[in-house]
């Protein structure tokens, strides 16, 4: 009887650790916590360029100062000042993130924006600082904005967020373990399309698989382009902003669609390339149409705290 | 000597779940097809974070069949169906399914909201029937395992993505009257996705039809 009754009280216990257990698992895993890790973002905004043969834009700087505001209000620390218009040429934009995001405390999130012209050559894409000269060195391509992120980010921290609200900036995107059936000259209706996004899934599951093995599981950047990297990317005079940053920054106040008081990078993103499809794609057509590009991975991370 | 209470009733318990005579018990079909659906949450991790929960659901299409009966059944020549018989089983399982984002940990990282759709193939083996205790329902109990594809697509983007899982299922199927049957299953997936790991359970019900 008292083994027994051992073994009942063992079984008790045994059920109330585990139940306690689980309990503490859900609760751990579900609950929202605080967000205790700081944030530090770098916007660069260019409206006015230095020399008089590149066009000037109207909002890239309000882009980036408004952008910023909203992220300060959001526990962001922000530095919207030193890399604006004719003060971002391409040399100070290197020695600004070398000399900002060294000083962040480890594992920190580093957010960097970017709104201004982009261009592309048919192999990569481009952003264009203030000092833009004509030649294909004075802009910062693909290539160079990744080894900078590499070697003046990614030492400190893992947890990278980069925005580009310029034209062809699809090109700074990459798929990591996806492919991207948005086009990059978009032109139909994303929204109607669900069953040819399986199709093309179907069509190409060698490859898929085939991404997902490389995957190591590294934290790469998240990436969001107002644009695919064949196409332009609008400023409005009545948005008085970027098409995309206006609709990035409604997300902030209408972007959570799960209501747990954070927006992440992919809700925003996918808020702000809803808005652009229905408000601007459906109004100017398939000649101004756009749509933005974010990378894929499993991981995301929070763009705006709403507490 | 004192003799223990439990043991009658147990006695008593065990005679009516596995009951070898007594009218018939769970009928064992060559194939039947099931719908279903249930709640699940997945254990999402990446090496470098932590694990978060993402809550989601599924609903699955299936067709089951009995692959070999381990024991013969005097019934096996009348009507071609098996009774009372521990037997091989298969299964051939289409699943849509939703995971929503987990909830962001302290240092803002979080795991993204994904859905999508996938074939399974699953084997394993079904206890001989039994009658549920209080319901008095012809039941029997199934265990399988097996593999299958997933093609995702990761919530409110154009990002498409596959990636290969180990399935599980254990299953209570209740005939609530012939040819239905009504399935409790605890659904389990083992998925190598974007260089992480996300184990998924649940719990589902679905209609069978034998």
């Amino acid at each position: 009887m008292k083994i027994r009754a051992r073994i009942a009280g063992f079984s008790r216990s045994a059920g109330l650790i585990g139940l306690g257990l689980v309990v503490c698992l859900a609760a751990s895993c579900s609950l929202p916590g605080k967000l205790t890790g700081e944030r530090y973002a770098l916007m660069i905004g260019i409206s006015e360029y230095i020399s008089p043969t590149i066009q000037d834009l109207g909002y890239p700087k309000d882009d980036a100062q408004d952008l910023g505001a909203l992220l300060d209000q959001s526990g962001w620390n922000v530095d919207s000042s030193t890399l604006i218009d004719t003060g971002a040429i391409k040399a100070k934009i290197k020695t600004t993130m070398e000399t900002y995001f060294k000083a962040i405390p480890s594992q920190a999130t580093a957010l960097i924006y970017y709104s201004g012209h982009g261009s592309e050559d048919g192999s990569e894409a481009y952003i264009v600082p203030s000092d833009y000269g004509g030649t294909k060195t004075s802009l910062i391509s693909t290539t160079e904005l990744s080894l900078w992120i590499q070697d003046y980010i990614l030492p400190y921290t893992s947890n990278v967020i980069v925005i580009i609200d310029a034209c062809y900036s699809g090109g700074f995107v990459p798929q990591s373990d996806s492919l991207d059936i948005i086009d990059p000259d978009y032109d139909a209706n994303f929204g109607s399309s669900v069953s040819s996004l399986a199709l093309t899934g179907l069509g190409d599951l060698g490859v898929l698989l085939a991404k997902n093995l490389e995957q190591s599981g590294k934290l790469e950047p998240i990436v969001m382009s107002a644009s695919g990297s064949e196409e332009l990317s609008w400023e409005s005079s009545s948005l008085k902003h970027g098409v995309f940053t206006y609709y990035l920054m409604k997300a902030a106040e209408s972007g959570d669609t799960n209501r747990d008081d954070y927006v992440s990078a992919t809700e925003a993103y996918t808020y702000a390339a809803k808005g652009i499809d229905k408000n601007w794609n459906e109004l100017y057509g398939n000649s101004a149409a756009f749509y933005p590009h974010i990378t894929g991975g499993l991981r995301d991370l929070v763009l705006f705290d709403l507490h | 000597m004192r003799q223990n209470p439990v043991a009658p009733l147990l006695c008593c318990v065990l005679s009516l779940c596995f009951a070898p005579n007594g009218g018939r018990l769970f009928a064992s079909p060559g194939k039947g097809l099931d719908v279903g659906g249930g709640a699940l949450f997945s254990l999402t991790s990446l090496p470098q974070l932590e694990t978060g929960l993402q809550p989601g659901w599924n609903a699955n299409i299936g067709l089951g069949f009995t692959l070999l009966p381990w024991n013969k059944s005097k019934n096996d020549n009348e009507g071609g169906r098996t009774e009372n018989s521990f037997s091989f089983i298969g299964r051939v399982q289409l699943d849509i399914f939703g995971l929503g984002a987990s909830a962001p940990q302290s240092d803002g990282n979080l795991y993204r909201a994904w859905q999508g759709g996938g074939l399974g193939m699953l084997f394993g083996a079904a206890s001989p029937g039994f009658r549920m205790p209080l319901l008095g329902l012809p039941a029997r109990l199934g265990i399988e395992a097996g593999g299958g594809l997933r093609l995702t697509k990761y919530s409110g983007t154009g990002l498409v993505s596959a990636h290969p899982a180990v399935l599980g299922r254990m299953t209570l199927d209740m005939e609530i009257g012939d040819p239905l049957a009504l399935e409790l299953f605890l659904p389990f997936e083992w998925a190598w996705k974007s260089g992480g790991q996300a184990i998924i359970v649940g719990l589902g019900l679905s209609l069978r039809v034998l």
